[in-house]
């Protein structure tokens, strides 16, 4: 069974749980998100599509499901921040918290807002649980055709970009001093220190860094021959790694795309193509397949 | 055979009024310890930000502490979904290293512990320990005024007894 569905149930009600633990081996291997939403029933993304959890297992109809009240909400909540609402601060203004075991978990509520940004969450309404899986070797195949090149994954939400990534880090690691960036603990998901997931035993990991702030203090004082960065969205995260590739440095890094000919039009990350920072694009389709790989 | 009756007597009054001072003079030097581990988590949570069972972990590891079971408890019980202040509550009832007089406080600190942003807890943090000063300062006082009491007390007590029997 993926570790990370076990960990991830560890933070959920026990009525969730006790249906889940119900579920065989071969379901749970296909789950990909679990959503719970306060007064509505307990849904499972599995393979692409949603369904309910009930006591006997998944079903598609509305019938014998699992609700979950406001205060299973609140305590899965508390649970997910680990009770610790002080060390999560960030990440509840952002929406979401990467627990152990590199899931994240996307927070529902009603905002509170200081100006323009939002400073925190109150009254959450819905949690929904990201499986983060780890499958070793699925990038072997393009570091064959792309060694020693700087790859940019793409692909739509839910596409896989993440786990690809880890085991692109994983291979590029395990033969190159590497520097992973890892803004919202997903990939490797280090807990006390120690990453939960191979990414390599030459990688460094930041773990935590805004991507930028990562980029540069990789850049000054680790040496990597190649730096990792999950999802580049801003225009900072643009130039810093403008200003690492001006410097020798490759990158592998996934950005978010809806399809292969959106990569190009993507105003934001022009400047990336025009320096010729990547030399290869892999675009990753909402199978979690590569649907097209690109020499740029 | 009479006077080593005695002489137990003695030693036994005299230990028993050394023991009841002693247990102020712990009250007073464990009091202060959990100033100090107020003060640590505070530095912490600024400088750090641990989760809690983190944190927790970290005071239960530090040597000063080693006299509290009640951070081991925590520390060994503690799940994602269990509310910690449950644990807490529990692990410092059964902690006798506790501080009776302490005891409302740092029950009141677990259920706050957690819950706010940084600057709740720092606040929160800050409160408590200025109630546990207050608890210090009275356990220096009772100890100032009742330990050597009960010292002079224990061995008059032997004394006395050993006249009577004798």
């Amino acid at each position: 069974m993926n570790s990370s569905f076990q960990k991830v149930q560890d933070y959920l009600p026990e009525s969730v749980r006790q249906c889940l633990r119900k579920l065989p081996e071969s379901v749970t291997d296909e789950i990909q998100e679990i959503r719970l939403r306060c007064g509505r029933p307990v849904m499972i993304s599995q393979r692409g599509k949603e369904v309910f959890l009930t006591p006997s297992g998944l079903t598609n109809k509305n019938q014998n499901v699992i609700f979950m009240t406001s205060e299973d909400i609140a305590r899965t909540f508390q649970a997910v921040m680990s009770h610790s609402v002080y060390s999560h601060e960030q990440d509840i203004a952002e929406g979401f918290v990467t627990i152990r075991g590199g899931c994240r978990v996307g927070i529902c509520g009603s905002a509170v807002r200081n100006g323009n940004s939002v400073q925190s969450l109150r009254n959450v309404n819905g949690l929904n649980f990201r499986i983060a899986k780890e499958f070793q070797g699925i990038a072997s195949g393009i570091w064959r055709q792309a060694e020693n090149q700087s790859i940019l994954i793409a692909g739509t939400v839910g596409s896989g970009k993440t786990t690809f990534l880890r085991d692109l880090c994983r291979i590029v690691g395990d033969n190159l001093k590497t520097s992973l960036i890892d803004e919202r603990g997903e990939i490797a998901s280090v807990v006390r220190g120690i990453p939960q997931y191979d990414v390599g035993i030459m990688t460094d990991i930041l773990d935590g860094y805004p991507r930028k702030n990562g980029i540069l203090t990789a850049l000054r004082v680790l040496t990597p021959a190649y730096i990792v960065c999950d999802e580049i969205s801003t225009e900072e995260d643009v130039n810093a790694i403008l200003q690492a590739h001006g410097c020798g440095v490759k990158f592998i890094a996934s950005v978010h795309a809806g399809n292969f000919d959106d990569i190009r039009k993507r105003v934001m990350i022009q400047p990336l193509f025009q320096a010729g920072v990547f030399q290869y694009c892999v675009y990753l389709n909402r199978e979690q397949a590569i649907q097209r790989v690109q020499r740029l | 055979m009479k006077w080593i009756g005695i002489l137990l007597l003695f030693l036994s009054s005299g230990g028993m009024g050394l023991y009841a001072s002693q247990r102020l003079q712990n009250d007073v030097r464990r009091t202060e310890k959990l100033i100090a581990l107020t003060e640590e988590c505070s530095a912490y949570i600024r400088y750090q930000q641990p989760e809690l069972d983190e944190l927790i972990d970290i005071l239960s590891t530090n040597p000063t502490y080693q006299e509290f079971h009640f951070l081991q408890s925590i520390s060994e019980n503690s799940n994602p979904y269990l509310m910690p202040s449950t644990i807490w509550n529990d692990a410092i009832e059964n902690d006798t290293a506790v501080p009776f007089p302490t005891r409302e406080i740092l029950e009141s600190l677990g259920q706050v512990l957690g819950t706010t942003d940084i600057e709740g807890q720092l606040s929160a943090l800050e409160l408590h320990r200025i109630q546990l000063q207050q608890v210090l300062s009275g356990c220096r006082e009772r100890y100032q005024k009742q330990g050597k009491l009960y010292q002079s007390l224990g061995i008059l007590a032997g004394c006395m007894l050993g006249v009577l029997l004798w």
